[in-house]
């Protein structure tokens, strides 16, 4: 679609500069074609904006000194205790960032991840066998609003140590738990292969391996040149049992899924708040703050109500 | 002779247009659970959406259990974000910034979806047809998520400060998130879609020919 709706602005440039000299034709192309490339170049860096909710008292400089000295070296950081924001831009995975805020005795919420954004909430919900531990968290956010290109920020636990195959799926069902999410996302038809592979070498859902260490935490931040946060959104990542070979290894289901066996973990990719677009502090319904909101029920008499 | 050229390649933007409108459903499934409550039930199973084409009335089937006897506020909320829980879903969908109303009301969120009536038994199957929600386009509802609240949705018709907002429905006891559940490689309708090839291909098909009729 993209490569269609480029063809016809050259088109249209074409007729419209067809009468006159053709010089003036080719340097406005150049200068185009250099105008996109500076874009692409500028835009492949792997650092993200991500926002923070934090209990902070209005006018506490002391505590966001303790904050700015607790981030150091993770990047840009800015503090606002008027409305308890922090937003680091960063090249670190969200989870390191969280930790250290939390470090300071503070509870923080994320509340904001980057450009346009998705998040999956990985764990074993809606299995029937529900036997693994395996639980985490999945966040995609576009690189640039104007290209395709997904940073994808990973951190998983309760994974046996080594290699698991990792991919989105075509489907967002997980009524039957992760068996129901359908087969590898692949809307090119393209064999199974390994992420850095050509398009048509791989499928677009082919995210290759997660390293889990010793702990069971697969902790990993990536850009994937190829996929859209809109395309993905909806669909569902999963993690296997085995390593995936990424289409190296002998037999056909090689070229399948990389024999990366079975689906041990899965969660759908949802839609999340990007930086600045997640005023909420406390749940409407009752006023339960955000950082409170962990330790109480949903329900009942716990939950304190607000009138 | 140029006639005919302009007539045929007309002819051939509105059969590419044709050929390009689907006839199979599009359709999104959201599965919901909660938190085991004090009394040892949850709240669990599908909702799932069905459209038939872009633009046309999605149908909605509810099937639930574990659910207390009596009326559930039921939402789509703006994101699917379930990293705090059900909190972390944001508000009602609410694109156009209106206030909160019921399902049949004029005025109403994208994500108003009334309430569930449950009867003793806790278990709910329903199937309804909604004039407002889509699972396309970038108002679609894929990806965010479904909420049940503990108490009724007074449809902005309460008393209560925050029935213009929430309808006052109090607590999520389930949610989920609204998941692909079609054959679709290209999710269609979205900006820059189908309907983008479609116009592209047609004004393409213009272009060259009032190009060709140029050059003559």
């Amino acid at each position: 679609m993209r490569i269609h709706r480029r063809a016809t602005i050259h088109f249209s440039a074409a007729i419209k500069y067809q009468k006159q000299n053709k010089k003036i034709l080719c340097l406005s192309l150049f200068i185009y074609s250099l105008l996109v490339g500076t874009l692409c170049i500028g835009s492949e860096m792997g650092s993200v904006k991500i926002e923070f909710a934090v209990q902070m008292k209005k006018g506490d400089e002391a505590y966001a000194n303790t904050l700015r000295k607790a981030l150091d070296g993770l990047g840009e950081v800015d503090v606002d205790l008027k409305e308890g924001r922090v937003i680091v831009q960063t090249e670190s995975p969200w989870s390191e960032v969280h930790d250290k805020i939390e470090s300071t005795g503070r509870k923080a919420v994320l509340s904001g991840f980057g450009g346009q954004s998705a998040v999956a909430l990985i764990n074993t919900t809606g299995s029937v066998v529900d036997r693994t531990p395996v639980q985490g968290v999945v966040r995609f956010t576009a690189i640039s609003a104007k290209k395709p290109g997904v940073l994808v920020d990973v951190v998983v636990d309760g994974l046996e140590p080594g290699l698991h195959g990792f991919h989105i799926h075509e489907s967002g069902d997980v009524s039957l738990g992760c068996a129901s999410v359908g087969d590898h996302y692949n809307p090119r038809q393209s064999r199974h292969g390994s992420p850095e592979a050509s398009p048509s070498e791989r499928h677009a859902g082919d995210l290759g391996n997660l390293r889990a260490d010793e702990s069971g935490r697969a902790k990993i931040r990536f850009v994937d040149a190829e996929l859209e946060v809109a395309e993905i959104i909806g669909r569902a990542v999963v993690i296997t049992a085995s390593a995936d070979d990424l289409g190296l290894g002998a037999s056909d289901q090689s070229l399948i899924d990389g024999n990366s066996g079975e689906r041990i973990a899965c969660g759908i990719i949802a839609r999340s708040a990007g930086i600045m677009e997640n005023f909420k502090r406390f749940c409407a319904c009752d006023g339960v703050t955000l950082w409170d909101e962990r330790n109480k029920p949903l329900t009942g008499k716990e939950r304190s109500q607000k009138l | 002779m140029m006639q005919s050229i302009v007539i045929s390649l007309a002819l051939c933007a509105t059969i590419c247009a044709a050929a390009q409108t689907r006839n199979t459903p599009i359709q999104a499934i959201a599965y919901v659970s909660g938190p085991v409550q004090a009394d040892g039930s949850q709240v669990k199973g599908n909702v799932t959406f069905t459209q038939n084409d872009c633009g046309q009335n999605v149908h909605v089937r509810v099937q639930l259990e574990g659910l207390k006897e009596g009326k559930h506020g039921f939402h789509v909320h703006e994101k699917g974000d379930l990293s705090n829980g059900c909190t972390s879903t944001g508000g009602h969908y609410n694109p156009d910034k209106v206030d909160h109303g019921g399902p049949d009301h004029e005025v109403r969120h994208v994500g108003d979806l009334g309430n569930l009536e449950v009867n003793s038994t806790g278990v709910i199957d329903i199937t309804y047809t909604d004039k407002v929600i889509s699972l396309t386009g970038n108002r679609g509802i894929i990806g965010r998520a479904v909420v049940v609240h503990e108490l009724e949705d007074d449809l902005g018709l309460g008393d209560h400060v925050d029935s213009k907002k929430t309808g006052n429905a109090g607590g999520r006891i389930g949610c989920g998130v609204i998941g692909v559940n079609s054959d679709v490689d290209e999710w269609p309708c979205r900006d820059g879609g189908a309907g983008g090839l479609r116009s592209s291909l047609s004004i393409l098909a213009v272009v060259v020919a009032l190009f060709l009729s140029r050059s003559v």
